[in-house]
Parts: C-alpha cells; sequence; structure tokens
C-alpha cells in the first residue's frame, strides 16, 4: 500500500523549517503568483519553468523534506494532462505562432499545444511541491496562529477571525489523522476485493467510492465527538486568549525574504519585456533552423 | 488451509527516520483447521502480523506461505493475492467503519461481486451470511448507517463471511461489546470452527484465549515469546508477570498449590472448574 506521509510536518532543524510561519506564508504566496503570470514567448516561460524547477530542487533539499513520494504520486496526473492536450489542441488560439505538428484532417495542430500543456503541468507540479514544502515545514499550531496574525486588521470588523484560523488549525491536525484512517480502510476494502491500482475507470471510480463514503462518515463522527469534548471542557470561542509561543522574526527572515523578493521584482520585469511583444523567441528559432 | 510464517521481518516508514521494526524474525505454524489466538501488548505487531497472512502487508524478508502461496517479496504484484485475500478473510478491528453501500444487503454483497459473482449469487451469499450473523430479512434494505454500532459490526462481519473464507482472521472482534453481543459472536466464531475453517483471533482477553484457543502465540516487540496452549500461557505469564490470568485460572492455580490435584489443561471455564473440585472431592472423601 502506497506511503501516505508527504506533507505532513515533521520537525527537522532547517533554515526553512526556522524561517517564521507568517514570512512563509507571505513568500510562499509571492512565489506563486510569480509563477502564475503567464509568459508568451516559449523560450521565456519554458527558460522560467526551468528556473522555478531548480529552486524548488533546491528548496527541497535544504528543507530536507521527503519528496519521493509526491513524485511517485504524479503519475496520477496523466489523466490531467491528457485533458489539457485536447483543450489546447481543439479550441482555436490566434496567439499559437510554432509550426504545425500534424493534422488532425484540417485541423492543424501547432507544437504551441504541447509547450502550453507542458508549460501548466509543470507550473503545477511546483505550485503542488511548494504547499507541500509549507506544511512539512510549518507546525500546524505556528500555521494558524499566523493566519491568525494575517486576519487581525479585520478584528474591529467582528470578522471571526479567531473561529477561522481555529478552524483551520483543527484541519489541519486531522491530516495526518484522515491519512492513517485513509490507509485502514483501503486495506480494509482491499480485503473485500477492491483492487486500488488496476482496472479500468469505471472500476476505479467504485474502488473511490468504498474509501470516500467511510473517510466522510468517520471524518463527521470524529468532528462531532471532537465538538463535544471542547464544548464539555469549557472551550469559548470569543474568550480572550494568550499564545504560549510567540512568532518571531529573525536575520534568516530577513534573508529570504530578500531573496524571494528580488527574484519577484526579476520576473516583473521580465514580464514586461514579455509584453511588449519582442520577436526574439528563442525557441520559433529552434524549430526554423531544424527545418520544422 | 494452513499457514506457515517463516522468518518474516516488517518495518513501518522504511526510509523515514522513525521507521519502526513491526515483525522482528518471526516464525510459526497454523494448521488447518486449528484455532488460534494471537495476544501481546498493544503496539507487539499482532495486527501487523496478521496483515501478511493475506497479504496486505509484505515481508521485507522471509515468506508466509499461505496453502500453496507464498507471501514474500518477490511475489507482492502477483495475481494470486486477490484470490489469496478471497481464501483468507480478515476482519479488521472497528470493521464498522468500512461500511459505504446505501443497503446493507448490497454492502455485504460487495466484496463477493468483486470476486466475480453476479448479482443474484453475490445477493444470495449475502443473505446467507447475513443470517449467519444474527441479521434477519428486516436488515436487509437498511441503510447501515442507521444500525447501531454492534449491527454495523456483524453486517462488516458478514461482508467477509459472505467471501466464503477458508481462513478467517479477526483482529481484536469483541472490543466496545457488551457481554452477550461478544458471547453471540464468540459463538458465531466457534461455529465457523466447527464448520471446517481455520480460525485466528488477535485479542487482549484471556478468558475467551482459555474458553475457545487451542493454540496461542505470544509477541512482544515483534518477536514470538511464547506458544503453546492457553494453560501454559497462563503459567508462563504468571512467570513473567505479563497478561491478565483469568480469574478462574488464578484461583485453579491457587487451589492446585494448597495441595489440590488440577489438572490446569481442563480448566477452559468456571464449570470445568467445579467439576474439577468435585472430582477431588469424591477420590478424596
Ligand atoms: N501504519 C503504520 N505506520 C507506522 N507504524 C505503524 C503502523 N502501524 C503500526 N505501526 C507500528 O508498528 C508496531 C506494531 O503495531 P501493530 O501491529 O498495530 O501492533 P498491535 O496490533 O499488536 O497493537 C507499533 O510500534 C506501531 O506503532
Ligand atoms: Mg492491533
Amino acid at each position: 500500500m502506497a506511503s501516505t506521509t508527504f506533507g505532513r510536518y515533521s520537525f527537522r532543524d532547517t533554515f526553512i523549517h526556522r524561517l517564521d510561519a507568517r514570512n512563509k506564508i507571505f513568500l510562499m504566496i509571492l512565489i506563486m503568483v510569480g509563477i502564475f503570470f503567464q509568459f508568451h514567448l516559449w523560450s521565456t516561460a519554458l527558460l522560467l519553468s526551468g528556473i522555478y524547477f531548480a529552486a524548488l530542487i533546491v528548496i527541497m533539499v535544504i528543507s530536507k523534506v521527503n519528496f519521493f513520494s509526491l513524485f511517485k504520486s504524479l503519475g496520477a496526473m496523466w489523466f490531467f494532462i491528457i485533458i489539457l492536450m485536447v483543450i489546447y489542441i481543439f479550441i482555436p488560439n490566434d496567439n499559437y505562432y510554432l509550426p504545425v505538428a500534424f493534422r488532425i484532417g484540417s485541423l492543424e495542430v501547432r507544437w504551441d499545444a504541447f509547450c502550453q500543456t507542458g508549460y501548466i503541468i509543470l507550473r503545477l507540479i511546483i505550485m503542488i511541491s511548494l504547499t507541500m514544502v509549507l506544511t512539512s515545514t510549518t507546525k500546524p499550531m505556528d500555521m494558524t496562529n499566523a493566519f491568525e496574525w494575517y486576519m487581525l486588521p479585520l478584528k474591529p470588523l467582528h470578522f471571526p477571525s479567531h473561529e477561522i484560523a481555529m478552524t483551520l488549525s483543527i484541519a489541519l491536525r486531522f491530516i495526518p489523522t484522515l491519512l492513517d484512517e485513509t490507509e485502514r480502510i483501503m486495506k480494509a476494502q482491499a480485503s473485500r476485493g477492491v483492487d486500488f491500482n488496476h482496472g479500468g475507470l469505471f472500476k476505479r471510480m467504485g474502488a473511490v467510492i468504498a474509501l470516500i463514503i467511510p473517510l466522510f462518515v468517520s471524518a463527521l463522527e470524529r468532528s462531532e465527538e471532537l465538538a463535544n469534548a471542547m464544548i464539555v471542557r469549557g472551550y469559548d470561542p470569543s474568550a480572550k486568549r494568550t499564545k504560549y509561543r510567540l512568532l518571531r522574526f529573525s536575520w534568516r527572515d530577513i534573508i529570504a525574504f530578500l531573496l524571494v523578493g528580488s527574484a519577484f521584482a526579476l520576473i516583473i520585469v521580465l514580464f514586461v519585456y514579455d509584453n511588449n511583444g519582442s520577436d526574439l523567441d528563442l525557441i520559433y528559432r529552434l524549430f526554423q533552423v531544424k527545418g520544422f | 488451509m494452513g499457514i506457515k510464517v517463516e522468518n518474516i521481518f516488517y518495518t513501518y516508514q522504511k526510509k523515514a527516520s522513525n521507521s519502526t521494526l513491526a515483525l522482528d524474525n518471526v516464525s510459526l505454524t497454523i494448521n488447518d483447521n486449528d484455532f488460534v489466538a494471537i495476544v501481546g501488548e498493544t503496539g507487539s505487531g499482532k495486527s501487523t502480523l496478521v496483515q501478511t497472512f493475506n497479504a496486505l502487508l509484505v515481508p521485507d524478508k522471509g515468506q508466509v506461505k499461505v496453502g500453496d502461496f507464498a507471501v514474500n517479496y518477490k511475489n507482492r504484484k502477483s495475481k494470486k493475492i486477490r484470490g489469496l485475500r478471497k481464501q483468507v478473510g480478515l476482519v479488521f478491528q472497528f470493521p464498522e467503519y468500512q461500511l459505504f453501500e446505501e443497503t446493507v444487503e448490497k454492502d455485504v454483497a460487495f466484496g463477493v461481486k468483486n470476486f466475480g459473482a453476479n448479482n443474484e449469487e453475490a445477493l444470495a451469499s449475502a443473505h446467507r451470511a447475513l443470517r449467519r450473523v444474527g441479521l434477519d430479512e428486516s436488515y436487509y434494505t437498511r441503510p447501515p448507517f442507521e444500525l447501531s454500532g454492534g449491527e454495523r459490526r456483524k453486517v462488516a462481519i458478514a461482508g467477509i463471511l459472505a467471501l466464503n473464507p477458508d481462513i478467517i482472521i479477526f483482529d481484536e472482534p469483541t472490543v466496545g461489546f457488551d457481554y452477550s453481543s461478544a458471547k453471540e459472536l464468540m459463538n458465531l466464531i466457534v461455529s465457523l470452527h466447527q464448520s471446517g475453517r481455520t480460525i485466528i483471533v488477535v485479542t487482549h482477553d484471556m478468558d475467551l484465549v482459555n474458553t475457545y484457543a487451542k493454540k496461542v502465540f505470544m509477541l512482544d516487540h515483534g518477536k514470538v515469546v511464547f506458544e503453546g496452549e492457553p494453560s501454559e500461557l497462563f503459567l508462563y505469564a504468571r512467570e513473567n508477570n505479563c497478561l491478565d490470568i483469568p480469574k478462574v485460572i488464578k484461583l485453579a492455580l491457587a487451589l492446585k498449590e494448597k495441595g489440590m490435584d488440577i489438572d490446569i489443561n481442563q480448566i477452559r471455564s468456571i464449570d470445568d472448574l467445579v467439576k474439577a473440585i468435585n472430582n477431588w472431592r469424591q477420590h478424596n472423601g
């Protein structure tokens, strides 16, 4: 049975683990925004994706997060890849400029469709991996406190920032439990002949239902138990509370901030350049040289 | 069908720094139509061990021979594993959490269909299994989620029985049951044993071990530290100050020490002890 441990917080003493959670969340969002800038020239787009990917590997190595299982589970993305391909091949797009790869009847399929799919998939993988770095290097409690901190300005508007933060932290706290539960139910259903790894689409769908429903039922039962346990122990969402651990900004945060900040600035510059419509596309030239 | 476990090792989270060696060179033999209990403290590896019997977990080293199939690393992707899962039924701890169909009968039939039966055959097996666990027609079309915990567990057990396995493993089947439900369940297990199945029960309940098991294995930190009959287990437990020895055995042992001639082997229940005492009285005036 597949191990389902990726994305779970695990303690290591690394640079990234020690960053302030508020800073980590902010930088993560900054990187994601940067990644989602759409570049039009393929050479820029793919070069940048390569750089993002390299940066991701560096981050992974520094944070000592085990990504083996993540990359294994990416195999499941083939379905998504096919859908994207179909969309990009069949929906006409006037901005495509690479040569024609092949024709289906009167339909010209340009290399752009493949570049586009690759570009999206690559960015998606990077985003998922980054989220995983965040959750596996940040204590759930710190994460909650950071969310609460970001929602502070809304407090005067009677925005339920504490309740939302508490809900988030409970949800995060339950991820490992749910993963254990998933494994348990998968085994129980496998004993009844469910095969999670083989079979056609229809069969697999059946297998997923046999997993999802018991998972929901047990999650709902658990949440009810937890709510009752909290009420019994006098939990009051509106009470004033103190914190045992405070979030603290350190020199590491400044370094990380500067690094990510300057990378982001660079992306903006490139983005402006890209949108000014230069025709210096290396990929385009490469295709021409090769005589496509 | 029997099971032969040959020098198996199993480690959880092999690559991680917090890996656990859950099975440490375990070897044991379970014969056809045995009634075996597996005991040991929480975390000693009982559940891990029984999950290797139907290849839910595959040993890192060594093998488990079930009939003529060997569960080992080489065969971990064998097509025969599905067949094995039909022959070796595993009832998990708290099996009530695996139900998901709209009706009880559909849920019980689900496994049978997975193994290739058509709808009618599957429903027929489901009904047979449900009657066997004591749920009558009135339950067939009810949603499983409306049932009580005990009834749900019966449905889940029926789901395994419907597959008609040769070997049935129960992982702590009576946990959380009241006295009469537990008794009812044990009667069911005994009748399954009498109809020729091999029964393996993982349990903490020493009364249950004493009353029903023919053979016991005790695990400790992933190793088999004891194997033998229940009465021998209790002598071992007294020496090593572990396990919760049944009161009737404690009493029998105490009487024996006071000079009463009692064969501990024969004491499976209070009635047995009463009989033994009466016997002794007759022979000694
Ligand atoms: N899914 C799992 N992941 C990691 N460790 C596990 C897992 N399941 C069990 N273990 C560990 O393996 C050991 C044996 O567990 P288990 O076989 O469940 O014991 P038992 O059933 O005797 O209580 C324990 O130390 C337990 O913490
Ligand atoms: Mg167990």
